[in-house]
Parts: C-alpha cells; structure tokens; sequence
C-alpha cells in the first residue's frame, strides 16, 4: 500500500515557506473544509433531499434541476443524495481503516519495538512481507474471496494497510527507547509496560497522528477504485466508485452520472491531503 | 553479486508467502471447488469423486503443495467463468497489458522527470505546474480516465474512446505487442492507430506514479542543489543548468528510482481501472468480467500474476540501484 500511502506522504515544505502566514490560512480553511465535510457526512440523513435508493424524479435530468441539484441517473435517482451517501461511507470506511491500522498496526510496532531481538526480528519480517506485495491487489483478492461487499472492500485494504503502522510506530519507538529519560525511568525502577504507555507512546503519538491524517486522502481514493471496479457492495448501494462504473455507459450522454461521483472522490481527497498537511505543519510547529 | 543472490533469494520467500496469501484465501472464501468441477447441479456421489479427484479430502499442507506445484507446472485452476484454464485465458490478454504497461512506466517516468525539472529549476509557473499535479494525484483513476474519454474523444474527436486498435485486419503475431507487431509487419499505419488508442489510457494511468516519482526527485534535486557539490561546481563557473542535470540529477536517481518500484503497485491498480474504462482486451479487463462473475480462480489468477509482476520487478530496481552505488550492498 506504499504505492497510495506515497500520494499522500512525503509532500515536502522548506524551512522558509513553513511558517508563513498565508500558509497557516490555508492549512485552517483545509481543517475547516475537513471538519465540514465530516459535519454534512455525519448529517447526511437529515440534510438529504432524497433517499439515495429510491426514484426521485425523472431519469437523466441534468445538474441544476429544479430540486436536483445535481441531477438524476439513469433510474431517477437524486445523485446529490447519492453523493453524499457516498461521501458518508468513504469518510467512514477511511475512520474504520485507519483505526484498524493505527491500533492493530501500533500494537505490532510497539511490541516489535519494545521486545527483545527476536520477537523483534519476527514480527518484523511478517510486517516486511506484507509491505512487499503489492497492496491494492492483495486487498482486491482478500476483497474477492470473502464476497463482494462494503465489509469485504474494508476488509481488504484494512489487511494491506496495517503494516505501514506497524513500521513507523516500531521505528519510533526505537528512536525514543535511546533517550536518557527512559534510560532514566528504567533505572528509576519503572516497570516495562508502564515504561512504555507513560514515557514511549506519548512520544510516538504525533508521528502516528501525522502518518493518520496524511492517509485519508490515499484511502478514500483506494476504495473508490475497488469499489469502481466492482468489489464493495452491489448497486444500487450509493458508494463513489461504484455508482462513476455504473453510469460509465452514458458518458457520452448524460456526463454527469458517471462524472460526479468522481469529483466527489476528489473533493475528498484534495481537502483530506491539504488538511493532512495542515495537521503535520501544526504538530511540526510546536 | 552476492547481494543480486540474497535479492533473489528474498524475492523467493516473497513469493511463496504470495502463492500462501491466495491459497489461504481461496480457503476462506466459502467457494467449493468441488460443485465447480462437478457442476451446480452434482448428486453428492459425484461431489465426492471431484473432491477426491481435486484432492480436497485431503489436510491443508498437502492440499497447499498440490496447489504450489500445480502453480509451477502453470495451473492456474479453471476459470468459473469460461470454463477454460485460467493460465491459457491470461496467457492470451497477458500482451495486452504488457504493452500498455511498459507505455505507463515509461510515460510515469518521463513525466516525473518533467515535472521535477520544472519544480526544481524554479522556472516560471512551476507553482502552478505543481498545484495542478497534485490535485491530478488526488482525483481517481477512473475520473481521469472518463475526463479525458469525454473531451478527447466526447468534444474533440482526437481520439478513439478504446479498444487496441480499429484496423481490422492488424496483425496478431508473433510478440502479441500491437506495437512491435505492426512494425514487424511492415504496417506504419497499425502502428499509427496502436499508438492514438495508447495514449489516453496511458497518461491517465501514469498521472499519479509520475507524480509520486516526481516528488521523490524534487526533493533529491533540491537537496543536492543545496549540497556543498554543487557550490563547488558553480564557484567553478558552471550554468545552473548544468548543475541541475550533470551534478544534482545522477545524485538524485537513486530514491526516485527505488520509488518506481514502489509505484509499480499503483500503476498495476491504475492500469486495472483504465483497461475497464477504455475497455482495453488485457488483465484488467479479465479481472473486471470475473469479478462480475464472482469467478474466484480467475480473479486470484489475476492476483497472482499482478503480484509476481510487483515482486519480480522491485527485486530487478534493487539490484540495479546496487549496480549503480556500490556502497548500497553493505546496508
């Protein structure tokens, strides 16, 4: 999963540039931009002009119908309705994802990273593994074998997904374990797993938070293209990738049914990578 | 050459931990091979003869050999959904996405480069080259491929929307490349029409690895552009220019192109939505008929092969990394 985890990491920012006032404007509208999203995702049954399932209308009207703001599909369906819905489930299965990673993930990274060499070498060789193989067809197969389904597509990309955790969080661990102050608590008499939730994890915890927010972006667009090529759940459930696949047929005529879901896959993750960066640039600072 | 053996060595391990992966989930995934082979509609005297004969009464390490030497005498099962071995039906689509791949990798490579001298020469609209690339890095796949399906083909009429190719009668053989076969063939005007239904699926799939790589060589070229090097190579009288290409670039290389190992991940996943989109005869496509199909051995087939693909080809940028700095071998 290196391969999405890349669109959204490694976005780098010289020293004179970091400061900047207009540069912390923007990572504030970002964050807002975010927060609203979260807000209409979380609200999305009430502000919803229609059931995203359920004929609303005439099939094939066009964006800025009178009330369908961003017109219908092919079976009338209100597509506002159907992105937001959308929208809800790709917010929600990045949460999921990522919960799933840093906790799961974390927890491998932290043992690693706290116990001796070769529970070390072990779980880290297995952590290895799964970063050599190609993620997004690993999560596509995973995806497949356990039935095209929402559950499934989280499934799938949650498998590919933890180990990038499980590498950073160990990595940190590492390089906090070398400092005087635990070397300090350790003569102090600590015991080890006081050690390691007083004095490592709050060291560990904004890289993580850092390496979390920079992931949303990557994700959402990960599941939208398993879920574009049929491997989350089937129609007429309202998911982005899946609803731009099943209006590619009419492209050419009505541009807007395949079209528009997409954008809101992109709205995502632009607005998901600026406030990743805006989170980074936060935490950097202080 | 020593570090070339325990690479591939690795590369070893990598894959039989693959063949484990998909094995395992073939064993989860609740499809019985047995009512497969026998047919839907089997008495169960017959269900058992196919289990016997699949061996599927048998544990789980000797069914997981059976599988493994099935995989290296090139069984791949039967497919679900064409009743024809999976090997043989990806055998044929295989070309396909051979040749649209190499055109991706290239094209994402080229690209990063492009946009990494432009960040990273400070010319004119670099801010703007970059804004624009990196929101192209975040829209979907898919949506770039429909975008450019609609103007190129919708509005303008440039191109063709998909397919291969729309001579008729072009030549098949004997590479199975579009590309080299028109040539070999003596028909300019194949190759003409190959390379017009090339290039939109092409671009938009190479969008985002391109990106990813230019990114990476950014910050080499920036960094090294800083270094003391390159001071010294101005003291010395040389252009920016120079100092760009000849002293911070061959610095640079080595990131960028462990990430276009990385990217490969991306551009096979990229390559499998734009052959659905522009409705190219390759893997992407076959997987996109047996997911519909919820045909299981023809999907993990897929799987596999994409994943040899990956494996092989990160072992390949290693050791050609190592070939090009020695001191890499010791790490």
């Amino acid at each position: 999963m290196t391969a999405l985890g890349s669109l959204t990491g490694g976005r780098r920012r010289t020293a004179t540039t970091a400061g900047r006032p207009h540069h912390v404007v923007a990572g504030r509208l970002a964050l807002g931009a975010l927060a609203a999203l979260v807000l209409l995702a979380l609200l999305t049954p009430v502000l919803s002009p229609h059931s995203p399932v359920l004929r609303s209308g005439d099939a094939f009207l066009p964006p800025g119908s009178a009330g369908h703001l961003l017109g219908t599909d092919a079976l009338g369906y209100d597509l506002l309705a159907r992105v937001l819905y959308g929208m809800r489930a790709s917010l929600f299965a990045a949460a999921v994802v990522i919960t799933f990673g840093v906790l799961f993930g974390g927890l491998v990274g932290v043992l690693a990273g706290a116990l001796p060499g070769w529970a070390d070498a072990v779980l880290m060789r297995v952590t290895d593994l799964f970063l050599a193989l190609p993620g997004l067809v690993i999560a596509l197969a995973v995806a497949a074998s356990l039935g095209a389904s929402y559950r499934s597509a989280l499934i799938g990309i949650a498998v590919v997904w933890w180990p990038l955790y499980a590498r950073l969080v160990r990595g940190e661990i590492r390089a906090w374990a070398a400092r005087p102050h635990l070397e300090a608590a350790r003569q102090a008499g600590v015991p080890w797993g006081r050690r390691v939730v007083r004095h490592l994890l709050p060291g560990v915890r904004p890289t993580v938070v850092v390496a979390a927010s920079q992931d949303v972006g990557g994700l959402v667009v990960a599941l939208s293209a398993l879920s574009f090529v049929g491997l989350s759940s089937p129609a007429p459930a309202p998911e982005l990738g899946a609803m731009a696949a099943q209006g590619m047929p009419y492209l050419l005529t009505s541009w807007w049914v395949p079209i528009v879901p997409g954008i809101a896959v992109m709205l995502l993750a632009v607005v998901a990578n600026y406030a990743g960066d805006a989170v980074r640039d936060l935490l950097r600072r202080r | 050459m020593t570090f070339a053996l325990r690479r591939a060595a690795a590369m070893l391990g990598v894959l039989l931990a693959l063949t484990v992966a998909l094995f395992a989930l073939q064993q989860v995934s609740g499809t019985d091979p047995a009512k497969a082979y026998a047919g839907a509609n089997a008495s169960q005297a017959a269900l058992d003869a196919a289990r016997a004969r699949l061996g599927l009464d048998e544990p789980v390490l000797p069914r997981y050999l059976h599988y493994l030497s099935g995989l290296l005498h090139g069984d791949l099962q039967n497919s679900l959904r064409t009743r024809t071995p999976v090997a043989s039906d990806l055998a044929a689509v295989l070309p396909a996405s051979l040749e649209l791949a190499a055109c991706v990798l290239f094209l994402a490579v080229l690209l990063g480069s492009v946009f990494s001298y432009l960040c990273a020469s400070g010319a004119r609209g670099a801010g703007i080259v970059r804004a624009i690339l990196f929101s192209g890095a975040a829209a979907p796949t898919f949506l770039l491929g429909m975008v450019a399906v609609l103007v190129f083909y919708g509005h303008l009429g440039w191109l063709p929307a998909g397919g291969r190719t729309s001579v008729r009668d072009a030549p098949t053989g004997p590479t199975g490349l579009l590309l080299a076969d028109s040539l070999l063939a003596g028909r300019p005007d194949v190759f003409g029409d190959a390379v017009t239904h090339l290039v939109l699926p092409a671009v938009c799939a190479a969008i985002a690895p391109a990106v990813a790589i230019g990114r990476v060589l950014v910050d080499g070229l920036t960094a090294n552009l800083e270094a003391d090097h390159a001071r010294t190579a101005r003291a010395a009288g040389l252009s920016e220019r120079a100092v760009l290409l000849r002293h911070a670039a061959r610095n640079s290389l080595g990131p960028a192109l462990s990430m276009v190992g990385i990217q490969a991940g991306a551009l096979l996943a990229g390559l499998v939505v734009v052959e659905k989109i522009f409705d190219w005869p390759g893997v992407g496509s076959y997987l996109d008929a047996s997911v519909a199909a919820a045909d299981l051995p023809g999907i993990t087939g897929v799987a596999l092969i994409l994943g040899v693909v990956y494996v092989v080809l990160n072992a390949v940028v290693d050791i050609l990394q190592v070939v090009a700095d020695r001191r890499l071998a010791l790490g």
